[in-house]
């Protein structure tokens, strides 16, 4: 059983408070804060239902770039300078496994996804951290593996675009 | 004296008094009349006043509006600074209201407060936004001369900021990517990749500036006065600071509030180029496009950080946080825009 959906819930709510609450809100702070409130659960509503699907999407795109740029820059550098080789194994170690999940969340599974996108998104930051620094980024063969950080910063974005439903520029 | 609530208005005018006294000691009767609340959030809470008093025999009249700090702020700003900048705007021909009076840690008034001149005109961002296309189009055209004018006044740089002694024209441009990014690192709740990533690409591609000048820092339609159609006084300036001009005009097109309309920016920027008396590469707007998206974004994070750890009840910053995304969307289109042009010149 899982009618009514947190999603026909939600729209319940909004529309409850909207026509029998908000009439009775005359102007002030309290409008404006019903109208955000009303705001935010008409987001939550378009939205609730996506999480554990970009947070499984977005784990594993992180995961195999991440992947692919340490193999290529593995494959160039006779010796792996010490930041590169400590993501490269907490790639592998998935620490997020051994640790408390994301917090507020109720699933033991997206919890833990949840605490997985939080290492990756970690690992990613340190990897292009270094890039930069070391001045990679600016050798052709850096910026290729620079195009690859590039290409996933750009499906991550699309990814939270949909994951938040928004809808316009200005949502 | 203990500081007091500064909501609670019953000795306001009494404490107003003190405050123009202190500034003015020179002065005699000092009134407070037509005290009224203007408006009041968690952030900024305004009254409006007329202010009287003697000096050297004449009777000055002026109607002002006191602005208090409040607590639930989502950037640290010093009034202290604010009101210096205003000074120091006062008699150059940009138009912002005279500064009166200052007390900048709440000893007087209750809360860190300043006195301001109170210009005429509605700030209306809404309004301004909705207008017929003949009246947007010649406040917008306006506006374009005001900030040229704003950013045509000189600075002595040290004297601004002692921070800034000896600093190339480049290292104080970079001051502001620093401090958004800081302040991006200290706010965020996760380590956000992307954003960043982007401010990586913000100080690899800082373009050289064409000047220094006081930037007003939260230019855009609802921070400034217009009256029919002209615009009668920039307001709001917490966030004013030295560095590159084009900033502000990054700012003022951003996609929620921008006046494209009316004036597309391409017009606007080229208008503020000729009354500038310097060409701007499209590459160098690009870029403080890119910029902007990024200081909105971490005030976007620095809003939901605060609602999700109680720092404020506005339920304006529950989902702030959405609006991260369309924000690195845009810089992302932008910087492929802007390697084209970099490639092309």
């Amino acid at each position: 059983m899982f009618r009514p959906t947190v999603g026909e819930l939600l729209s319940g709510i909004t529309d409850s408070l909207r026509e029998s609450v908000m009439p009775a809100v005359s102007g002030g702070a309290a409008q404006r804060q019903l109208k955000a409130a009303l705001h935010a659960l008409g987001r939550l509503q378009r939205s609730w239902d996506r999480w554990p699907a970009y947070l499984e999407e977005d784990n594993e795109d992180i995961r195999q770039t991440l992947d692919a740029v340490l193999s290529d820059l593995s494959r160039e550098l006779s010796t792996l300078p010490p930041p590169i080789e400590v993501i490269t194994s907490q790639l592998k170690t998935r620490m997020s496994d051994l640790l408390p999940g994301a917090p507020c969340f109720n699933d033991r599974a997206l919890s833990v996804a949840g605490a997985r996108n939080l290492e990756l998104q970690g690992l990613l930051v340190a990897l292009d951290d270094w890039l930069r620094a070391s001045g990679q980024a600016a050798q052709p063969a850096g910026k290729s593996r620079q195009q690859m950080l590039d290409r996933l910063y750009r499906r991550m974005t699309e990814r939270e675009l949909q994951a938040w439903a928004i809808q316009a520029e200005d949502d | 004296m203990n500081p007091i609530p500064v909501s609670n208005s019953d000795d306001l005018p009494a404490r107003i008094v003190r405050l123009i006294q202190s500034t003015v000691p020179e002065a005699s009767h000092v009134t407070v009349d037509a005290l009224t609340p203007m408006f009041g959030g968690n952030a900024r809470k305004a009254w409006s006043f007329d202010l009287a008093y003697c000096l050297d025999g004449r009777t000055l009249q002026l109607p002002c509006v006191m602005l208090s700090q409040g607590v639930g702020r989502q950037i640290d700003t010093d009034v202290a600074q604010e009101f210096h900048v205003l000074q120091g705007l006062n008699g150059k021909g940009a138009r912002v209201p005279a500064a009166v009076a200052m007390d900048p840690v709440g000893e007087i008034v209750g809360a860190p407060s300043i006195v301001l001149e109170r210009l005429t005109g509605k700030a209306s961002a809404v309004d301004f936004l909705n207008a017929p296309e003949s009246v947007g189009s010649c406040l917008t055209t306006d506006l374009v001369g005001v900030v040229a004018k704003l950013h045509s006044v000189d600075w002595d740089a040290t004297a601004f900021d002692p921070a800034l002694a000896g600093l190339p024209p480049r290292d104080i441009a970079a001051r502001q990517v620093t401090h958004w990014q800081q302040t991006f690192q200290g706010q965020r709740m996760e380590p956000l990749p992307v954003m960043s990533s982007l401010f990586g690409w913000l100080h690899e591609h800082l373009p050289e500036p064409g000047r220094i000048c006081l930037v007003h820092g939260d230019l855009r339609p609802g921070n400034f006065l217009y009256e029919h159609e002209r615009v009668s006084g920039l307001l709001d300036w917490e966030m004013a600071h030295l560095g590159d001009p084009l900033e502000d005009l990054g700012w003022i097109y951003r996609p929620l509030w921008s006046p494209e309309r009316f004036v597309p920016m391409s017009d606007f920027v080229r208008r503020y180029g000729e009354l500038a008396g310097r060409e701007i590469g499209l590459a160098d707007v690009l870029y403080y496009r890119v910029f902007s998206e990024m200081k909105f974004a971490t005030i976007s994070l620095t809003a939901a950080r605060a609602f999700t750890t109680s720092g404020t009840r506005n339920m304006r910053h529950a989902d702030r946080a959405a609006t991260v995304a369309p924000c690195l969307k845009r810089c992302l289109d932008w910087i492929e825009l802007h390697g084209k042009e970099s490639s092309h010149v």
